[in-house]
């Protein structure tokens, strides 16, 4: 915790000559292609590397969603649900359960930008998945990460917001 | 191409920066455009770091979370991509609207600080996350 926020309950304030997170924020190798996941529509989207404050890549789907399984995201990506929410993003849903327990379920879902990025880090290249998670959970159960998953066809209720006909 | 690397550096020089940025989130949000999970807005707001930064602070209600959430976020940080037409605040609201605040809070919710009124803040300035939880024991 910062200093500022354990004496004083406010949040730290960056001063003009700060050198705290400067590294983390800097995120050197935010663009390293980790993985490559093959799309229906033929091609592939990149998984980058991101970084603490990057709000696409690995860092995030590890660090904020618990996620690490990789195989589930590839699944997804290629035989779930798709979305087109806006021009070359693409949302991707598939619900997985358990092997050893079918009554464990969850339901993924994948964010892949498309499009050329902005951030001087990927400029001009795809920006490839920007998030991953698992919907109506805090974070992902351990469990996800640990045992393996069967694709199921069914989502649960927890889509009850998204319009079932926006979704291929 | 939306705006250039040099469009982006003079924007976010310019005085009225995070009041531009500010309005560009409530127009996103008032629009009904695109988010991953519904939000409401309760109040949205802006204050300098002493670094000369502005700071965006969202107050939101999601129905992931029974809390009242404050984002506290620095509008320092290019966003990753850009739509057609867009100004570089839309770019950076857009962003900020789908992938931070509509996006569920994961292991943030960990790290929530309650205010005197009662709203649980993440971002900048609050606890980060750590890395690698998978390898503890």
């Amino acid at each position: 915790m910062d200093p500022d926020l354990s004496a004083t309950n406010q949040p730290y304030t960056y001063g003009s000559d700060d050198p705290v997170n400067e590294s983390d924020r800097t995120g050197d190798d935010a663009a390293t292609v980790v993985e490559q996941f093959p799309l229906r529509s033929g091609g592939t989207t990149p998984l980058r590397e991101g970084c603490s404050t990057c709000n696409f890549g690995l860092w995030k789907i590890n660090n904020k969603h618990n996620l690490y399984n990789l195989n589930i995201i590839a699944y997804t990506v290629l035989y779930g649900y798709r979305a087109n929410p806006s021009p070359g993003v693409y949302e991707y849903l598939q619900a997985f359960s358990n092997v050893y327990s079918s009554s464990l379920q969850i339901n993924l879902l994948v964010v892949s930008n498309q499009n050329a990025g902005f951030d001087p880090r990927i400029l001009g290249l795809e920006v490839g998945i920007v998030t991953a998670y698992c919907v109506g959970v805090t974070e992902c159960p351990m469990w996800v990460n640990v045992v393996g998953l069967r694709p199921i066809a069914t989502l649960t209720s927890v889509f009850s917001y998204v319009n079932e006909s926006d979704w291929d | 191409m939306p705006w250039s690397p040099n469009e982006w550096e003079q924007a976010v020089a310019s005085p009225d920066w995070g009041t531009r940025v500010v309005t560009a989130v409530l127009g996103y949000s008032t629009d009904g455009k695109w988010l991953l999970e519904p939000v409401r807005l309760i109040n949205v707001s802006l204050e300098i770091d002493p670094d000369g930064t502005p700071v965006l602070k969202v107050i939101y209600e999601s129905p992931s979370h029974s809390k009242r959430i404050g984002l506290r976020r620095r509008l320092d940080r290019i966003p990753f991509g850009a739509h057609g037409g867009e100004s570089p605040e839309e770019s950076l609201a857009r962003e900020i609207c789908i992938y931070e605040i509509s996006e569920p809070l994961g292991r943030y919710s960990e790290l929530l600080v309650e205010d005197a009124n009662g709203v649980w803040w993440w971002g900048d300035g609050y606890p980060t996350l750590s890395e690698n939880r998978l390898s503890e024991p």
